[in-house]
């Protein structure tokens, strides 16, 4: 799909504001909304975060959640077959979709075609490749679950009354039989 | 079920969080019950989970923090007794 130049600028420069414009809970998911991005309310956008340059309309963010400080999402990589999507449907549909109440840490990166579910967290530095159930808690690259919780861990959630709620996941120990 | 006590659960937990426990510039020895490892920063949500998944292996015991109340949740105290608690029913 080639980038109308207008577009395209208009996009980067609005990117670069909310960079670092205050207004975590307000002017920058409304700088974010005119590039394009499907943003919900009550959404949380912490500073130097990058939410997918070229085409922001490929990103969803959902009701209340929070976008962790030098978080980057990435919703498209230039290939045969994302060229033949965008030609058939210029508006696109969303590839990465953060869904309500998510919690994604800082310094995480999102690749594209993802779902992160409902009130789902993402830890501090994590790379998330593949969709994340509800209620899930992963980590590291690629993000792996490592606990799931009964309630998300929004701004206004006591800590403690998340934790009370952890069950951790054990990984799956590689087997030696064969 | 096992005859597990508060003691030997305290005294593992001290053990597998003793590292955290000389960062934050304290002894594991003098730590009281109701030192709360979670309001202090000694362990945060991952160094929970890890925790949980610790005793699960030494104890055999699937730790449910429900049962707790909410302002305990954290306390080496009750924590400690609801881990033996789990581990004896």
């Amino acid at each position: 799909m080639i980038e109308r130049p207008f577009v395209g600028a208009r996009n980067r420069v609005l990117q670069v504001l909310a960079l670092y414009a205050p207004g975590a809970a307000t002017l920058r998911p409304a700088l974010h909304r005119l590039r394009g991005v499907h943003i919900g309310p009550d959404v949380f956008i912490g500073t130097d975060a990058i939410i997918e340059t070229a085409q922001p309309h490929l990103v969803s963010i959902g009701k209340g959640a929070v976008i962790g400080i030098r978080t980057v999402i990435i919703a498209h990589f230039r290939s045969e077959g994302a060229e033949a999507a965008a030609e058939a449907d210029p508006r696109g549909r969303p590839t990465v979709r953060i869904e309500d109440d998510v919690f994604i840490g800082p310094g995480v990166i999102i690749l594209p075609n993802v779902t992160i579910g409902r009130g789902a967290v993402v830890n501090a530095g994590s790379v998330v490749t593949r969709s994340v159930p509800a209620l899930t808690m992963v980590q590291g690259n690629p993000a792996q679950p490592v606990a799931r919780f009964g309630v998300p861990l929004g701004m206004h959630t006591p800590l403690k009354e998340f934790y009370r709620t952890l069950k951790p996941i054990k990984p799956n120990k590689p087997s030696h039989d064969a | 079920m096992s005859d597990v006590s508060a003691a030997e659960v305290r005294s593992f937990l001290l053990h597998h969080i003793h590292d955290q426990v000389l960062a934050s510039g304290l002894s594991p020895q003098e730590l009281s019950d109701d030192f709360d490892l979670l309001a202090t920063g000694t362990i945060d949500s991952m160094g929970l989970i890890e925790l949980l998944s610790a005793l699960e292996d030494r104890f055999g015991v699937t730790a449910d923090l429900g049962e707790l109340d909410t302002e305990d949740i954290g306390l080496i105290g009750p924590f400690c007794e609801h881990i033996a608690h789990r581990a004896r029913s």
